[in-house]
């Protein structure tokens, strides 16, 4: 009997660690990442993805995107928008709370307006420099008054700025040493080791939807095929990273792992320099992109999981896209020869062609030496041009080495000195259609206009629709943007590679898909 | 004519220095004529991506859909070319530097040997790769940063040997006669310091083909050029090791580079034998 009994309590002692412990790994995450994203603090992290999305594990904004794109109130429970758009006034949700326990209210939304005008930092200095002035009437009311009407501020603007708390922030002066992030979001960061780890903890007093996991540990594994080893060994619950497509038959025939899949927003572009050179005149443009062979960069580059083109740059998945943009006009060689013929360029004995002055179509086309789909991209759009009678010449760098060239500082007004180059940006330019940012020819509007593109016509149309709130005449004069970016193709819409992401369903089987962003958003992270 | 003569019965000597000889003539053999025998242009995109090997293609295709046995077989010739180039910088150079620092002597000397020293402690990859990084990559880069790494080891080999030549009886009498510096570097010192240089090029070709494919597998030498560091390189980043197309798309070339690093290693320490007691006996 006593056998039994010490029996008994043994198997049942078992039991209870064996379901503690399937309780405590349902609740954990393993997330590899790709590389070290800081401190983590708005000022701090690394990548747009996906370090904008850790970081917004921790700090909170008012409004957050949900899986169809559309704003939700986040911070904010709702917001009152003035007859002449000029006016948001916001009211803030009930018993806001910071992660150290102070109250969050409309001071801190004030504050971190001011504060990002002050501190310069790209993507949220752009976004905060659209307000004027903020009043507080009260704790829980921010009154926000914009410079001139804006359709995208509430879209694009209040989704996107991370909330500071005024009481530790208005004694920084230098953002960019802040070592210890601390908001009012689901998670808080425990621990750090620059270049290895990340350890997020469940923020116990949040004070809205239960986080999904009490711990997310997140190793910075930069090597794709140790990313997706340790994956398949278990080491690890899900990658941030795309899973190329070769693996995904692969993957997808395991019981251990599911694929999520669906459209990307993230483009592949070519950018040119279209300030100078025989690059400047459309009509060459026009030629470079017809000889370009879109179907096999799918078919071959990409195994047919992405979309090709399109001129007009959008997406068919963006709810802005025009459809009669679509495809490009195609050239074969024959006819590309022929065409520049035309526009009084001559064949030169080695092939290549040359215009009047007796300069060769020989360009340098930059490309990344770490991204091997945009390496392949280059030889096989080298090779489409050369028959074509251009002259390419494909130069690899390092990623930094490269934007130096494209984007110096990050900054458009600053010049740029390369010919051509593969490119591509990160969902949210897709995914909020910011076609005067790409377009626009005033640096302080066209923020990433790296072609130095300059069409007056493109100019108002993107200032009529900056203005416009009403969403179908928004999209109609979208619509006429996108139809003369695909005549005058300031830059080569190459392709969207389809967002394909692996997890292991025994950790986690509940990832919010976000159209165009993949399952690592700040949806994913908090429960339904 | 003799030294030629020693050099092709070193080549023979042994069992073990035949296959070596044998193996190179092979990887030569593919070199010159590989590009001619390939049944593809190895930029053609001729196949399905990542299909394994069949009639059409022997070894599969790449991650484009490119033949990885005509890539392999033009690799050889661009592996095999900066091989040789670097190797024959670094020992010009490296020869030069020896023979001039021996003959010379004095602050001449302690100058050249304290940078051959220097570049001899630092460790020898890391340097190329940030060299490598530095210059940008195409294949000439490749090249002379291969020669910048290695040329110091031949320099000490041949200062040594230069320096015992110039001490032989002989040359000292050659020397007190009146003997110029040029007379004696071409008639004494050069004869005695060549075959030893030979036999360190052919060491010194084995680590630069090594070399080259360590930086082109890191992505540091020009991927566009076929080679078979750039096909190892592709591999590698479109998961051949993840996808069991690995057999055929990394084996080949591993296979080639290991084959062809020892013959050449192996006809180095048959040429080092022969050469060697024969220069001891004079």
């Amino acid at each position: 009997m006593q056998v039994l009994k010490r029996f008994l309590v043994a198997v049942s002692v078992l039991v209870l660690l064996t379901l503690a412990f399937a309780e405590h790994s349902g609740r954990s995450l393993r997330m590899a990442i790709t590389q070290d994203e800081g401190t983590l603090t708005p000022y701090t992290y690394q990548t747009g993805y996906p370090g904008y999305e850790i970081m917004t594990l921790i700090y909170d904004t008012l409004y957050l995107m949900d899986a169809n794109l559309n704003p939700q109130p986040w911070l904010a429970a709702d917001t009152e928008i003035s007859e002449d758009g000029l006016n948001y006034t916001i009211t803030l949700k009930e018993n806001l709370s910071w992660q150290d326990g102070e109250a969050l209210t409309s001071a801190d939304v004030a504050f971190t307006m001011q504060y990002f005008k002050e501190n310069l930092l790209g993507r949220f200095t752009t976004a905060a420099n659209k307000v004027a002035s903020v009043t507080t009437p009260d704790a829980q009311t921010a009154v926000l008054t914009l410079a001139s009407p804006d359709a995208t501020f509430l879209p694009n603007s209040l989704t996107d700025i991370p909330i500071l708390p005024e009481h530790v922030w208005s004694s920084i002066t230098d953002p960019k040493t802040v070592e210890e992030p601390m908001g009012s979001g689901p998670y808080i960061l425990a621990e750090y080791r620059a270049d290895q780890f990340y350890r997020l903890v469940e923020n116990p007093n949040f004070w809205g939807p239960k986080p999904a996991f009490d711990s997310i540990i997140a190793p910075v594994i930069r090597d794709q095929t140790a990313t997706f080893q340790a994956l398949q060994a278990g080491e690890i619950d899900v990658a941030v990273r795309n899973v190329s497509p070769e693996l995904v038959e692969r993957f997808s025939s395991r019981n251990d792992l599911k694929i999520a899949q669906g459209p990307g927003f993230a483009s592949t572009i070519v950018i040119m320099d279209v300030t100078q050179g025989a690059l400047a005149n459309p009509a060459v443009r026009q030629v470079m992109a017809g000889l370009i062979d879109y179907n096999r960069l799918i078919d071959n580059l990409l195994l047919s999981y992405g979309t090709s083109g399109p001129p007009g740059f959008l997406p068919p998945a963006s709810p802005v896209a025009n459809p009669n943009t679509q495809e490009y006009p195609k050239f074969t060689p024959a006819e590309a020869q022929a065409r520049l013929e035309e526009l009084g360029f001559s064949k030169g004995s080695d092939g290549v062609y040359v215009d009047a002055e007796g300069n060769q179509l020989e360009f340098e086309f930059l490309t990344y030496s770490d991204n091997p789909i945009r390496l392949r991209a280059a030889e096989l759009i080298a090779q489409d041009l050369q028959a074509g009678g251009f002259s390419i010449n494909i130069r690899t760098m390092e990623r930094e080495a490269l934007v130096d060239r494209v984007w110096p500082e990050f900054d458009v007004s600053k010049g740029r000195s390369y010919q051509m180059s593969m490119f591509g940006w990160s969902a949210p330019v897709a995914a909020q259609a910011r076609l005067g940012a790409l377009l626009h020819s005033d640096p302080s509007v066209g923020v990433l206009n790296l072609s130095g593109y300059n069409n007056p016509e493109i100019d108002s149309l993107a200032d009529q629709a900056a203005i416009t709130s009403d969403p179908e005449a928004r999209a109609a004069l979208l619509y006429d943007i996108q139809e003369i970016v695909a005549q005058e193709l300031p830059l080569i819409t190459l392709f969207y590679q389809d967002g394909i992401y692996a997890y292991r369903p025994a950790a986690f089987d509940n990832w919010t898909f976000m159209a165009g962003q993949g399952i690592i958003n700040k949806n994913s992270f908090v429960q339904k | 004519m003799s030294f030629w003569r020693a050099v092709l019965k070193a080549l023979f000597s042994s069992p073990i220095s035949t296959f070596g000889t044998v193996l190179l003539a092979f990887m030569i053999f593919i070199a010159v004529f590989g590009p001619s025998l390939s049944p593809y242009d190895p930029r053609e995109v001729s196949g399905r991506p990542f299909s394994p090997p069949s009639a059409e293609h022997w070894l599969g295709t790449n991650d484009i859909g490119q033949d990885i046995f005509s890539e392999i077989l033009w690799g050889t010739r661009v592996s095999l070319l900066i091989g040789l180039v670097a190797a024959s910088t670094a020992i010009v150079f490296g020869t030069a530097v020896g023979v001039v620092s021996s003959l010379a002597g004095g602050w001449v000397d302690v100058v050249l040997m304290r940078i051959t020293d220097i570049v001899l402690t630092i460790p020898f990859l890391p340097l190329a790769v940030v060299l490598a990084a530095f210059l940008g990559p195409s294949l000439w880069n490749t090249a002379a940063v291969i020669a910048v790494v290695i040329w110091a080891r031949p320099a000490r080999v041949v200062r040594s040997q230069s320096l015992s030549i110039r001490n032989l009886t002989y040359v000292e009498a050659a020397t007190a006669l009146g003997g110029r510096f040029n007379h004696i570097l071409i008639r004494h010192v050069l004869p005695g310091v060549v075959p030893l240089a030979l036999s360190q090029f052919i060491l010194a070709t084995s680590s630069s083909i090594l070399t080259e494919a360590s930086l082109s597998f890191l992505g540091l030498g020009d991927p566009i050029q076929k080679s078979w560091g750039t096909i190892l390189f592709y591999a590698q980043a479109r998961g051949a090791f993840l996808n069991g197309s690995w057999p055929w798309w990394v084996i080949p070339p591993g296979l080639l580079i290991s084959i062809t690093v020892l013959s050449f290693v192996l006809i180095g320490r048959a040429l080092e034998d022969v050469l060697m007691p024969r220069l001891k006996a004079r």
